[in-house]
């Protein structure tokens, strides 16, 4: 493969996840306004001290939606079949694996923050839908325990 | 012949998935007749009580992609089964050397586009709002991206002396991990947290979606890889083979279900943790494949085992006791002695 094909691959593969990021901002708007409210349940993000105020989650969507292209440029490079460390494709998808460790680590994804057991067992918001009433009529008489 | 063989396996699966959905709300032992009928019948109940069109539109259009995938499926796996099973050229839907990668990134499409159309649908269950945020995705696409040097089954003229024949799961362990978690993962994850009850037709949909998941999975644990010799010939190996990932998918299955109950066990799961373990795994398989096919070269096939494996005791001595394997077996011997 060629360096102006393979780069024009790059920016074909940069666009396309810019525009499918961008179908996602407009199309699911409610879904991203409503991030913030369940990230405190969930314990994301948080030290020692317990303050889970700034849990940055649409930030951590941003970086997921940046890492996708590197992802998808050492995609295609791994078609480009070269061997050699010397080649200008071999080092822009290093460069490329380098960006997404890069990116994980500096997001704190790839981190393991240290979990006090008490603030797991925060109770689970309330299931209210007909749907439900009806499922849990038909489950009442069974502890969903025993059923595990 | 293939739509015969099609509507076949769809058969088998909404059977399986109608019985396995019926397990999460008897646990009694009856036949399997009365339970197929049961989880008919609460399944037909539960559909009544739809009233919004919009959740209405989104469960079927989880529903579609599932039988979607499954339309798929044959031409798939027929693409990693011995030359002798390829069918004739008209009925191949994508013919190159990528096919095998084309259509695994359109059967995970299709699975994502159900999981999320799904989840969009039951907005009170934390677990599932998880699904919707785009990182969440992240190890799947990177664990497809690790598998996609190993795809191309028919490239072996490139590979000089290709005798082998190591399947893909041998080859690329932690990649093909990786996507087996990340591809399971919603459902494990929605599951183990289900303190409140959920509407028997999500669970019924959630089953099938996880069979399809297996399903596509066991071609690349069990399927030729680049590396697979180019031979006409028929062997009853062969067929001995096809029989293995028929059984393969019921280990797969009962492995998943005792998965499900061994998460549900525990009090404090942390979500978050498990998804993270997923990514470190993806991150590490996409950087062997890098290195495998970019800086040591494609040659040999035991030297990607020998990469693979060290990579994952790597990622075992390092990942594994942040894991805090310890407080889990602490938990399940706990909560084993009461029930």
């Amino acid at each position: 493969m060629e360096w102006f094909a393979f780069l024009i691959y790059i920016l074909i593969a940069a666009l396309c996840t810019l525009v499918v990021w961008f179908t996602i901002k407009v199309g699911f708007r409610v879904s991203t306004l409503s991030e913030p409210v369940l990230a405190e349940p969930e314990n994301f993000l948080t030290t020692d001290t317990g303050s889970s105020d700034q849990t940055p989650h649409l930030y951590w969507n941003f970086t997921a939606t940046l890492i996708v292209i590197p992802t998808l440029i050492l995609t295609l490079g791994f078609f480009a079949e070269i061997t050699s460390l010397i080649n200008p494709v071999t080092g822009t998808l290093a460069v490329a694996l380098a960006l997404i460790w890069g990116m994980a680590f500096w997001s704190g994804m790839l981190a393991f923050p240290k979990q006090s057991p008490l603030e797991n067992q925060i109770p689970l918001p309330e299931f209210s839908e007909p749907t439900a009433k009806e499922s849990s009529e038909v489950q009442h008489t069974i502890d969903p325990k025993e059923t595990s | 012949m293939i739509y015969l063989m099609t509507l076949f396996f769809l058969f088998l699966l909404l059977i399986l998935s109608f019985l396995l959905a019926e397990i999460t709300y008897s646990p009694v032992n009856r036949s399997a007749k009365t339970r197929l009928l049961d989880s008919l019948r609460r399944i037909s109940l539960a559909q009544q009580h739809l009233h919004d069109v919009r959740q209405y539109g989104l469960l079927f259009f989880s529903l579609v992609c599932c039988v979607l995938s499954v339309g798929v499926y044959i031409p798939y796996i027929t693409l990693f089964l011995p030359p002798f099973f390829q069918q004739s050229e008209a009925a191949v839907l994508v013919k190159s050397h990528n096919a095998p990668l084309v259509y695994l990134g359109l059967l995970i499409l299709l699975q994502v586009a159900g999981e999320i159309s799904q989840a969009l649908t039951e907005r009170q269950n934390s677990s599932a709002m998880m699904v919707l945020n785009s990182y969440f995705w992240l190890p799947l696409l990177m664990a497809w991206s690790s598998l996609a040097p190993y795809l191309p089954v028919d490239l072996s003229h490139i590979i000089k002396d290709s005798g082998s024949s190591i399947w893909l799961g041998m080859l690329q362990p932690a990649g093909c991990l990786a996507l087996a978690l990340a591809l399971i993962g919603p459902y494990l994850i929605i599951n183990a947290r289900a303190l409140f009850p959920v509407s028997p037709i999500h669970t019924w949909i959630r089953e099938l979606r996880m069979i399809v998941g297996l399903s596509i999975i066991i071609p690349l644990i069990y399927g030729r890889s680049c590396f697979s010799p180019v031979n006409e010939h028929f062997s009853p190996a062969e067929i001995a083979g096809i029989a293995a990932q028929v059984i393969l998918l019921l280990v797969l299955m009962v492995i998943v279900l005792r998965l499900k109950k061994f998460l549900r066990r525990q009090r404090n799961l942390n979500t978050e943790r498990l998804w993270k373990i997923t990514l470190w795994l993806s991150m590490i398989s996409v950087t062997s494949s890098f290195v495998a096919f970019h800086v040591l070269g494609t040659s040999d096939p035991l030297m990607h085992v020998l990469l693979n494996f060290s990579l994952l005791a790597i990622w075992i001595g390092f990942i594994a006791p942040k894991g805090n394997l310890k407080q889990t077996k602490n938990f399940k011997s706990n909560s084993s002695i009461p029930s």
